[in-house]
């Protein structure tokens, strides 16, 4: 053994020189009067100096934000952001030099129209009969509580979903965007980037997530770092006691009908909706056809036996895998949701594969059978994909497959260098590097 | 309202019973960073007047040993760089009766040689040596405590073995009384 070994051996034995125990309380209580003294005051100049520049910078924020200054915008964007709660319980956010137009508040319609700049719609779940619709120059957003930020850029839009699921339409084409997805304004879907109140937005979703209010009959919440994607939320989002179900398809021909003439006048305008409502005029439903939105719907009232039962007979796998989940049944709920991956559909393949991986290695423990769906829904091809890597990454991690742990760290790093798991992905490799 | 209401809420008080318990921890990490020292009580108080001050803060984000533990370094780091101009390395004999007076010696050259290696290096590089080496924590616990990278405390630690493994073998007195006892 060198000295060095003794000396490491010998340290810790050493211990420091006795206190008098009677001594304690009077260093203690010394401690506490000298922490609560007023500490000396400097500074002084400094502050006094200080004051009326933070006061002049303050006056000037405000001032560029009310002229909608678009170049000094982008940067104050991330620093500033003004909030407005709506005495209907809705929460909005925008960023400095955002165009806001109330033009209906009323607890039935509220209706909002940003011509400019970057908002954040925190919509308090609504009740029969209530809507809440968000209108830019090309786009119109029609929601059921939900967390989104809609930015109006030069000449389109850009929709980012946070909590919820959006249907959105732009140029005839359809989009199904799911928690952590958007819609560029180039029409391209993809993972969350680059949105100067995606912080915030992030943070309501989760104050949401944490003051919904506990039902027995609601799915499980995943205790997975990740969102829980929005089919297991739709049952939070809806009121408690819906009155008896309409068909969704003929539920509001008001919204329907703006939302027609909008694509048919200027075909370069989309629109979104949550999804499961009635498509408007493309839609081939009929009244007494059964659809998904009447599924979804059955969810929505918690009535997850029906749900199943019309999921069941028109093969939609999702849904069923929502209501198993609703009823605590979560080996069907993942037989269901790998059904979907199974599907010709690709957006079910991806969502089903993604829930699958989730709730295996979740709820039944399953890490080998997590890591085949989370590979699957990490398919080049979906959107699912960085939060299906974010899933490998720590679902390896936990099942100590070191190598897929450290290919898919890798794999997100190089894709999403700045993405929600990137922190994760570096610790992966910065602990495999050094055992 | 609401901003000027929070901003002029009461501060809660620290709680008596809490410095009480930190107080004897505090002063064995203090007695480990700047080895033995007649400093040691006022250090101890110091950071405790510290903590003291910064507890009301407290959010929770941490255990409160870590965040007294920082405190503490902070506060004992401030020391050593003080005592480095002014005051000699002083030994304090260990508290054990049993031990023979040889083994005693040899015990007292061992921590004073130590220390005195650990003097000599950059602080940064002594905190790491003495939160892993002396206080037995992980680089993974150290490196909450000095809020740095895991990677940056290993490679401090290796560095700071080498540099004190180097010193304890030039170390002429320890090498002699290695030579007396052996």
């Amino acid at each position: 053994m060198n000295a060095l070994d003794r000396a490491i051996a010998a340290a810790p034995a050493e211990a420091p020189p006795r206190h008098d125990p009677a001594r304690a309380p009077r260093v203690v209580v010394v401690s506490l009067d000298a922490a609560a003294a007023p500490a000396p005051r400097r500074w002084r100049w400094p502050a006094i100096v200080a004051t009326p520049l933070l006061a002049a910078a303050a006056v000037l924020v405000v001032w560029l934000a009310g002229s909608g200054a678009r170049s000094v915008e982008r940067a104050a964007v991330a620093v500033v952001p003004t909030a407005l709660s709506l005495p209907t319980g809705d929460w909005i956010a925008t960023t400095p030099g955002a165009q806001l137009d109330l033009s209906d508040a009323s607890t039935a319609n509220r209706q909002i129209r940003l011509t400019s700049g970057t908002a954040l719609f925190d919509v308090r779940p609504l009740a029969a009969g209530e809507q809440f619709v968000v209108k830019t120059p090309d786009l119109e957003a029609r929601v059921v509580g939900t967390v989104f930020t809609v930015e109006v850029g030069p000449g389109s839009t850009s929709v980012r979903v946070y909590e919820g699921r959006v249907r959105a339409r732009r140029g005839g084409v359809e989009h199904d965007l799911a928690i952590g997805e958007m819609l560029g304004p180039n029409g391209i879907r993809s993972t969350l980037t680059n949105d100067p109140l995606g912080d915030l937005a992030v943070g309501r979703a989760r104050a949401r997530l944490a003051t919904a209010p506990a039902k027995p009959e609601q799915p499980p919440r995943s205790t997975m770092p990740w969102p829980t994607p929005a089919t297991t939320q739709a049952p939070v989002l809806e009121p408690a006691s819906p009155a008896p179900i309409p068909d969704p398809s003929i539920r509001e021909p008001a919204t329907s009908t703006q939302t027609t003439s909008t694509a048919t006048s200027t075909p370069a305008r989309a629109s979104v909706a949550t999804r499961g409502r009635a498509k408007p005029s493309s839609s081939s439903s009929t009244a007494t056809e059964p659809t998904r939105a009447h599924a979804m719907a059955l969810l929505a009232a918690r009535k997850f036996v029906e749900a199943r039962d019309l999921a069941v007979q028109n093969s939609w796998h999702v849904i069923e895998g929502d209501a198993d989940r609703g009823l605590g049944d979560h080996v069907a709920a993942v037989r269901a949701y790998a059904a979907a991956a199974d599907s010709p559909h690709a957006d079910d393949v991806c969502i089903g594969a993604l829930l699958a991986a989730q709730l295996s290695a979740d709820r039944l423990g399953d890490l080998e059978k997590a890591l085949s769906f989370a590979e699957r829904a990490a398919s080049s091809t979906c959107a699912t994909r960085e939060r299906a890597l974010g899933l490998t990454i720590a679902v390896a991690n936990r099942a100590g497959a070191r190598d897929t742990a450290t290919t898919a760290a890798r794999q997100y790093l190089a894709e999403f260098p700045t993405g929600s798991y990137a922190a994760a992905a570096r610790a992966t490799l910065t602990t495999t590097r050094h055992p | 309202m609401k901003l000027l209401s929070f901003m002029h809420r009461p501060v809660p008080p620290v709680e008596p019973d809490v410095l009480a318990a930190l107080l004897p921890k505090v002063r064995r990490w203090v007695h480990r960073i700047l080895g033995p020292n007649s400093a040691l009580d006022d250090v101890a108080q110091d950071a405790l007047i510290e903590i003291a001050k910064a507890l009301p803060a407290f959010r929770g984000d941490s255990a409160v040993d870590t965040f007294a533990y920082r405190i503490t370094i902070r506060v004992a780091t401030k020391a050593l760089r003080r005592r480095r101009d002014e005051i000699p390395l002083e030994l304090v004999p260990p508290q054990a009766d049993h031990i023979d007076p040889e083994s005693q010696l040899a015990h007292r050259e061992l921590m004073r040689a130590l220390y005195r290696a650990l003097d000599e290096l950059p602080t940064r590089l002594r905190l790491t040596f003495v939160l892993c080496e002396l206080e037995g924590m992980t680089p993974t616990e150290a490196s909450v405590v000095l809020n740095e990278g895991a990677a940056t405390v290993r490679s401090r630690l290796r560095r700071a073995r080498e540099s004190v493994t180097e010193k304890l073998r030039a170390d002429h007195r320890l090498a002699w009384l290695e030579g007396v006892r052996s």
